[in-house]
């Protein structure tokens, strides 16, 4: 997994060199190095680390070592990438819970609904919705479609998803 | 492979592959249209529901371009009354074309025309859906047991070379999966809905006139066009036993202006996608993002993308129906034949 440090660095030579040690132990790989000169204050300044980690246990050993070796670590994190699915849904949305359910169901999977549209061209004419929602990873993604297709089967309902 | 009869004749010339054409409608008389220019084939035998010509040693050329260009078969002088099978079953012949109507429901009479002839070891071509989707691996064993040539480049996506492509250019790649717009006048109508702002109803009224959906619009609008040539894909090219049946399909009769809007606004397009890989086969309506090739495609244009192992996707685009266009996959695969059969 990939994951990100903010650690405050003395602006010496060597001072890199010497964190890094703390990255063989605990098998990370470093991606990128950025020193946060606009953040400088006296002679530290903070330097962030992107960086490749095995798992969340590893990450948690790194930020142990690195507080008992005395490092002023600012932040320490696994970088979250999310991917935003949108899929669109057809039928007789208002008047049911069909909506209510879907939401509950996607956060109950991990995922998070963050947009809705609708529009309804006349009464008893059948309403078009999207419905997009923000997922950590493929399972969570696959999942969340599939719960929404149950839901749509419940209601009646067309389901459009994307392509691939 | 079992050869065609290709020995000298007293002149020392070879002679040509008999093809036995049964069905002369649209697809047909562009099949015959084709053939006669070619010197390497010879018609010997026609035959549609109600009858048929046949002569050992090929039909007369002028009574073929007559009927070619649209003379009816019936008036024929050496036309007979009978069953297509006993041509089938009892005439000589090299290859089969199997051009008739497709029944999605049974398959039938086609079914058993195919079969009959590659019992006989006589290599076969079809434009037909209806066996394949049903029967492709029954075909396909007798095929093989009888050492004989099954092509079907015409069923699926007109003149785009979806399955030589896969035989032949990618004979050496496992194909991942294949997705695709195989089905034109749904194409089409999703193409003017999104254009025009219009109901499905008012589009498809448009595509009835203009000939493009039939009277019954059931069999390409509900998705049972595009589910057949699937199935095809998802037997031959993924090894499924029961393609048809186990194919996931929704047609686009509910499809709106308004979700083609709300999705044109997230820059997608909405397609009747036949999607088909080793989990499964589905046929439904999809969201297609802008950078897909898929999503360009417009009006009654089929495109195919084969996801590949190292080669990557790569996408096909072409006229998935015509006389021209079928008669053309139906000629390259008479074609194919004759190469790896001489």
């Amino acid at each position: 997994m990939k994951a990100s440090l903010k650690v405050i660095l003395r602006d010496t030579p060597g001072q890199l060199r010497k964190a890094l040690e703390v990255f063989e132990n605990v098998n990370a790989n470093v991606i990128s190095v950025m020193h946060v000169h606009g953040e400088k204050v006296g002679d530290e300044v903070p330097v962030e680390i992107i960086f490749g980690i095995p798992d969340r246990e590893a990450l948690q050993r790194m930020e142990i070592l690195l507080r008992e070796s005395g490092w002023k670590v600012l932040s320490i994190g696994k970088i979250v990438q999310l991917s935003r699915i949108t899929v669109g849904i057809i039928g007789h949305i208002i008047g049911t819970k069909s909506f209510e359910e879907m939401i509950t169901k996607v956060d109950e999977l991990g995922a998070n609904v963050c947009d809705f549209s609708i529009r309804m061209p006349a009464k008893n004419i059948e309403s078009s919705a999207l419905l997009t929602f923000e997922s950590e990873n493929n399972e969570c993604t696959e999942n969340a479609i599939s719960e929404i297709g149950k839901l749509c089967e419940k209601y009646g309902l067309l389901l459009i998803k994307p392509v691939s | 492979m079992r050869k065609v009869w290709s020995s000298p004749n007293q002149t020392g010339e070879l002679m040509s592959v008999r093809v036995l054409i049964l069905g002369v409608g649209t697809v047909g008389k562009g099949v015959l249209k084709t053939i006669l220019g070619k010197p390497e084939f010879s018609v010997c035998g026609i035959a549609s529901s109600k009858g048929y010509i046949y002569s050992e040693n090929g039909l007369g050329q002028e009574a073929l371009k007559q009927m070619a260009a649209g003379k009816k078969m019936s008036d024929a002088a050496d036309f007979k009354q009978g069953s297509a099978m006993e041509l089938v079953k009892e005439k000589e012949y090299d290859v089969l074309i199997e051009l008739t109507t497709t029944d999605i429901k049974n398959a039938e009479p086609a079914f058993s025309y195919m079969g009959e002839a590659l019992v006989r070891g006589k290599h076969l071509v079809t434009s037909n859906k209806g066996p394949l989707a049903l029967h492709f691996h029954e075909l396909d064993s007798l095929a093989k047991k009888n050492e004989c040539m099954m092509r079907f480049e015409a069923t699926v996506g007109g003149a785009i070379p979806i399955f030589s492509t896969i035989r032949d250019y990618l004979a050496d790649e496992k194909v991942g999966s294949v997705k695709g717009i195989l089905n034109g006048t749904t194409n089409y109508i999703l193409s003017r809905m999104f254009e025009e702002r219009i109901p499905y109803a008012t589009v498809l009224k448009e595509a009835q006139d203009r000939g493009i959906a039939e009277k019954d619009p059931s069999y390409d609008v509900e998705g049972i066009d595009a589910a057949a040539k699937l199935a095809i894909i998802g037997a031959s090219v993924f090894g499924k036993k029961n393609a048809y049946s186990e194919v996931k399909r929704t047609g686009i009769t509910h499809v709106t202006p308004e979700i083609l809007e709300l999705a044109a606004q997230r820059n997608y397009r909405i397609k009747l996608i036949c999607s088909a890989d080793s989990k499964g086969m589905e046929v439904s309506p999809r969201f297609v993002g802008l950078s897909d090739p898929l999503a360009s495609i417009s009006g009654t244009t089929n495109a195919v993308t084969i996801e590949t192992g190292s080669a990557g996707p790569l996408t096909l685009v072409g006229r998935g129906a015509g006389q021209n266009e079928t008669a053309a996959a139906v000629i390259a695969d008479l074609v194919n034949i004759e190469k790896n059969t001489r």
